[in-house]
């Protein structure tokens, strides 16, 4: 049975239950209204996102639901992105942290963890400067400021 | 909340990186940098003694930061030192450790004396190799969670003596600032040590949620006994009764008996656990003073037979233990059979089973009748078959059943019978008469899925054609060879 969606910007898109439910939050949702023709309304997803999140649900369709492997060190799973899902986040970076954030909203922990982990390695291995770049930010602080922060982790790095 | 998310994924380094980009990211990183800290002296010297005022400066403003916390031939004992919100404590003297303890590199240490007496672990089927240590049946499974999840890590090395830090370890207020360690932890302590025992169990008095307790080599002393027994809180004079509460997971190394007897530990294990370890090496084992520590409980109560013949009532418990390893090194007998077999008895949801050396005949026939009674959920077993050691009476090779001669093998094997196993791990030592394989051969079992084996000498592939033949199931039959007396090993020599 299909399951209306409507975004931000009053677009509408049908797809199938079990796509929608990669979404805890509808899978919430469609569990307490019960059976229903009525869109469901995703005020804080623009049609462009939905498009995406939608995209990525529709592909993972069949996936096992995700157990919270505590036994994993994050710091050695952040490369372990597959090779559909890397492909899937060559977005800009407005776009990326869009869907990181439509992907927190609508509890869909698989595409947070390939969004938060797609972040992660751009920032991986860069100076300072190189993450300025990469994330077009200015460097605000004063020299002074600087030269603080860098006495004050001197000792820390003397390792 | 979403950077958290991102900030797992990033090394020290890079979190240190990501504070100095400007002053909106120093804002939101400098706590995550703080999140992991190692504190290391290449001199030996007490950590905070040498260290500047600056550094001791920071290091109490970003205290209440730091989650998992790594010591280094180091000394924390500063009174007004706290980290309210540690998980994770690393306490290290071992100068090998310092690499892997700088820049955040936290988990658990593999002890490096562990009994590896074996030169080639080899996989007798290609498509599927199997590193995993058959000696030691089921390691491979261990339950890792709580090591990562919030552990307390105390390493000693044994060249210590040289008082590299180590009085600040033995202080009792060195592990003050840990108050907070959450409720998961390994406990780990020093090995040939016994001084050092203050500060930890002052700190497992903090931690009464405590899921995993890893004691490796310790002395095994009267002292230690009645803290362990304290701590379990099963004595009933104990004040801290139902203080462990959670214990899932325990591990204990025991060497140099010291006149006590480290079986008896088993009467006050905490009814959480679900897996336990054991390993007692102790050259001159002795179970001679079993009978000192039986006690008599009439509350619940099942007869059983001491050592002595003399009748005593043993509580019963039901446990919901799923994984029970010992290792006991050179025992020639259960001398504390009636305790294991007591034991036994209340673990109604084994799965997964290492036992000693095989005892002798009439003691072995016991065991595995309880086996089958009382744990009719195993399903991986270590046995060691080691003939040479385990029968003490009698033809070595030759069991005499209720009806007619039958090798000791094919009786265990015919014991075993009513038993579902899927994974059997077998030590056949130097049985050059392939005895052990011979029976197997024979025993065929239908849910058998797994056959690990160690034996002494060469193994080869065509020794376990008509074994791949008999069990429709298996798939997977891996073996060790010990170096030791091997005519390989003694052609390289």
């Amino acid at each position: 049975m299909p399951v209306t969606l409507t975004s931000l910007d009053n677009q509408e898109f049908k797809v199938d239950k079990e796509v929608a439910e990669r979404s805890i939050l509808i899978k919430n949702m469609i569990e307490d209204v019960g059976e229903s023709d009525a869109p469901i309304p995703l005020p804080n997803v623009s049609a462009a996102v939905l498009t995406k999140v939608i995209e990525y649900c529709e592909h993972h369709r069949n996936d096992p639901v995700q157990v919270q492997d505590e036994t994993d060190d994050p710091r050695k799973r952040s490369n372990d992105i597959e090779e559909w899902d890397m492909k899937f986040m060559q977005v800009d970076q407005e776009m990326l942290f869009e869907i990181i954030l439509a992907a927190n909203y609508l509890d869909i922990k698989p595409l947070l963890d390939v969004g938060c982990k797609t972040v992660a390695n751009i920032i991986k291995g860069k100076t300072p400067e190189e993450i300025r770049k990469a994330f077009n930010i200015v460097n605000d602080f004063t020299p002074e400021e600087e030269a603080q922060i860098k006495k004050e982790n001197e000792w820390a790095e003397d390792r | 909340m979403l950077l958290d998310s991102i900030v797992q994924h990033l090394s020290h380094e890079d979190i240190w990186n990501c504070a100095q980009v400007c002053s909106l990211w120093h804002e939101i990183f400098e706590p995550h940098q703080w999140r992991h800290l190692s504190l290391v002296r290449r001199d030996g010297s007490s950590l905070f003694k040498k260290h500047s005022e600056i550094e001791q400066t920071q290091i109490l403003q970003h205290a209440g930061m730091v989650r998992e916390l790594t010591v280094s031939l180091g000394y924390l004992g500063q009174d007004q030192l706290n980290f309210p919100k540690l998980e994770t404590l690393i306490f290290t003297l071992k100068k090998e450790e310092w690499k892997t303890s700088v820049g955040g590199a936290f988990g658990f240490v593999d002890d490096d004396d562990d009994d590896d007496n074996t030169d080639e672990d080899n996989s007798m089927d290609g498509s599927d190799i199997d590193d995993s240590t058959a000696y030691e049946a089921g390691d491979e499974n261990v339950d890792t969670a709580t090591l990562e999840n919030g552990s307390i890590e105390l390493l000693w090395s044994d060249d210590d003596d040289t008082g590299n830090g180590g009085e600040g370890i033995n202080s009792n207020h060195t592990l003050e600032g840990a108050g907070g360690v959450a409720n998961n932890g390994v406990i780990s302590t020093a090995r040939n040590k016994s001084r050092w025992l203050d500060g930890p169990w002052s700190l497992l008095d903090k931690t009464p949620g405590l899921l995993s307790l890893h004691l490796p080599l310790v002395k095994y002393t009267p002292d230690l006994q009645s803290r362990l027994f304290n701590y379990f809180g099963n004595i009933s004079s104990s004040i801290r009764t139902d203080e462990v509460r959670h214990l899932a997971h325990l591990t204990l190394e025991f060497f140099n008996n010291a006149g006590v007897d480290e079986i008896s530990i088993l009467r006050h294990l905490p009814e959480s656990l679900l897996s336990v370890e054991f390993r007692i090496l102790s050259p001159h084992y002795s179970f001679s003073n079993l009978s000192r520590t039986v006690r008599y409980n009439n509350h619940f109560a099942e007869v059983a037979r001491s050592t002595h013949g003399k009748k005593e009532l043993y509580p019963l418990r039901p446990l919901s233990l799923t994984r029970f390893h010992l290792f006991v090194d050179k025992l020639h007998d259960f001398g504390g059979r009636e305790i294991l077999l007591w034991f036994l008895r209340q673990c109604s949801q084994l799965k997964d089973l290492s036992l000693p050396t095989l005892p002798t005949k009439i003691d072995c026939e016991r065991l595995f009748q309880t086996l089958v009674r009382h744990c009719p959920k195993l399903e991986r077993l270590y046995l060691n078959m080691r003939m040479d050691k385990c029968i003490l009476h009698g033809p070595p090779l030759v069991y005499l059943g209720p009806d007619k001669a039958t090798t000791f093998e094919s009786r265990v094997f015919s014991l075993l019978a009513p038993l579902a196993i899927k994974r059997l791990s077998i030590d056949i030592g130097d049985d050059d008469q392939n005895v052990t394989l011979q029976t197997l051969e024979q025993w065929s079992r239908d849910s058998l899925e797994e056959l690990h084996l160690v034996r002494t000498g060469p193994m080869q592939e065509s020794e376990f054609a008509k074994i791949r033949s008999t069990y429709p199931k298996l798939h997977r039959i891996t073996y060790w060879k010990l170096s030791r007396d091997s005519t390989e090993q003694v052609n390289e020599d």
